[in-house]
């Protein structure tokens, strides 16, 4: 297991010839972003063949309770990092409920789905809890009054999560995950940077395609 | 044993002399002050292997740690512009921004026109910071007028820096609402914090205004999961912190990192992905600073220094070898030879120096 700092180094210094320095033209923080990338894509395909979550890959995220944030008595909102999407019209959220799991609150995929759930007779919000997410928020309605609830998911970047430490924490990924996002980290902006020459003279003009200079 | 002198003697040997007899010691000791420039960027640039290394054994500065005003670090003497008196005070104006701080001692050298008790060229003590580019002192004696000239050094800069090899800083990150709730009296005391946290085992924590004083303090944090854990006094964790168990929440919190910086380089701030944040911190160079983004109080820092020992061909008595290998002074005579070649116009030395250059 790799922290997120290990994962880039390791792929930087594979096709630097063993050398990790910091004259790269590609930031860390936009590697970084290139990681999180290759995590969902590896996910999602192996996701697709063995419709399995695996255990590495989850994350748990405490929401923080905000008055300023509530709109209505009838729910709770929360802020929740981004979730991975799967193909099978699944996504990364896995489980919303109470910390000691006794209780949980059911999905509801969208709001159109929600609304005719209000109406519903049988199916009515107030009869069991339920919740909404939709684009880093979670609203939830509860009637068997869930606290401090709990989120457990993949999250798209493990890095939004407030307890997910980049430097000490391991990357939330298998170790074939972290060897497929080295390769894809080098196939896509590492193998980049070193064909690619930088053109270090702000004129207007590629110098890295100007003909070289005849020997002396 | 290998003296200016004996340098002068090997340089004649492999010269014609009847070239290089024209060469009085003055000339000779500028050509080799050329080459030793020339040579040790070479090798800097070519700082890849341990031989590299050692033969720049004196050049190579590790771990020199100094403490940070504003988050900038002075790399060159301060440049003085003009310097007036008023009275008994002094005020001595700089191109820059000096970065100084009231008491705080510096050197003065080769100001032109002005004479002081104490001496203008020599160590003062700053009296007060007009501003950003002045600052005064105070003389019990002044007489004549600036003519120009002047330069400024002090113990808070790095006065022998050439090149940056890496730089570590220490950052600190306030836990936006992030109190601690709880204290258990154990060995180490455990705290609770408000909510949950990514404290990792190991981080440096810093705990303020707390009411509870005895875990105010920088420590070392053991996790024991996302809002509790465990303090220690050092990194190995065997000083463990004592506390009275109290449960009332207050304080802030903060996190304090000490990491490599990454340089940033002017034309690629535009980037959004350039950012800099307390665990990921930049260092750029710019106006005879180091500056460093975010805030910085101190860095350690390994880099190259201009601190080298000049070559004068009419020393018999210093030791050269006693600085540089013996290998690497006869790679600076060879340099020295192919810089003399130019202006003699000599091709064929050139060549033939060239295909027998020490490597």
């Amino acid at each position: 297991m790799k922290t997120l700092r290990q994962i880039i180094e390791s792929a930087i210094g594979t096709v630097s010839g063993g050398l990790f320095v910091d004259d790269r033209n590609i930031s860390t923080e936009q590697i970084e972003k290139k990681v999180d990338e290759g995590r969902a894509l590896w996910c999602a395909q192996s996701y697709a063949q063995t419709k399995q979550v695996h255990g590495d890959w989850y994350q748990r995220f405490y929401p923080e309770y905000d008055a300023e944030m509530q709109d209505g008595k009838c729910k709770t909102l929360f802020s929740c990092p981004p979730v991975i999407w799967f193909a099978d019209k699944t996504d990364g959220l896995r489980y919303v409920g109470s910390a000691d799991y006794g209780d949980n609150f059911t999905r509801v995929w969208d709001r159109a789905t929600l609304s005719n759930m209000m109406k519903h007779p049988v199916m009515k919000v107030g009869r069991r809890n339920y919740v909404l997410y939709q684009n880093g928020q979670i609203e939830c309605y509860t009637i068997t009054n869930i606290k401090s609830p709990i989120v457990e998911a993949v999250f798209s970047s493990p890095v939004d999560v407030p307890s997910f430490n980049k430097n000490e924490h391991n990357y939330p990924l298998d170790p074939q995950g972290v060897d497929f996002v080295e390769k894809y980290l080098t196939q896509t902006v590492l193998k980049m940077e070193i064909s690619t020459p930088a053109d270090k003279i702000s004129d207007g003009v590629d110098s890295t395609k100007l003909p070289k200079p005849l020997m002396q | 044993m290998t003296t200016g002198q004996e340098i002068r003697k090997i340089f004649e040997n492999k010269v014609d002399k009847s070239y290089s007899k024209f060469l009085d010691n003055t000339k000779m000791n500028r050509l080799f002050k050329m080459a030793l420039s020339n040579l040790s960027e070479k090798k800097y640039m070519g700082l890849t292997s341990q031989k590299e290394y050692d033969e720049l054994r004196y050049q190579v500065r590790t771990e020199q740690i100094f403490s940070v005003l504003n988050s900038k670090i002075s790399i060159a003497p301060l440049i003085i512009t003009n310097v007036t008196a008023n009275g008994l005070i002094i005020t001595v104006t700089t191109r820059e921004d000096h970065n100084l701080l009231a008491n705080q001692d510096v050197s003065i050298l080769g100001v032109l026109g002005i004479s002081s008790i104490p001496d203008i060229n020599g160590l003062v003590t700053i009296f007060n910071v007009p501003t950003p580019r002045t600052f005064t002192f105070i003389a019990t004696f002044i007489n004549g007028s600036y003519q120009g000239g002047g330069t400024i050094t002090h113990t808070a800069m790095i006065d022998d820096y050439q090149h940056l090899f890496a730089v570590k800083c220490k950052t600190k990150e306030l836990l936006r609402g992030l109190q601690v709730s709880e204290c258990i009296d154990r060995t180490p005391c455990i705290i609770k914090f408000n909510k949950h946290n990514n404290f990792a085992i190991g981080e440096k924590i810093i705990i303020s205004d707390h009411p509870n004083n005895s875990i105010n303090g920088t420590f070392y944090y053991e996790a024991l999961s996302s809002i509790k854990g465990k303090l220690w006094r050092d990194k190995k964790m065997s000083v463990p912190v004592r506390c009275s168990s109290s449960t009332t929440q207050g304080g802030s919190v903060s996190r304090e990192y000490y990491n490599w910086a990454e340089p940033i380089y002017s034309d690629r701030k535009i980037s959004a992905f350039e950012e800099s944040t307390a665990d990921n911190p930049k260092v750029a160079t710019a106006d005879a600073y180091l500056k460093f983004t975010p805030d910085v109080s101190e860095i350690t820092i390994d880099y190259f220094s201009k601190n080298l020992a000049q070559v004068d061909v009419s020393d018999n008595i210093n030791d050269l070898e006693l600085v540089y290998p013996f290998k690497f002074l006869m790679r600076l005579v060879d340099e020295a030879i192919m810089l003399y070649t130019s202006p003699s116009r000599d091709v064929l030395l050139a060549q033939l120096t060239d295909k027998t250059i020490t490597p």
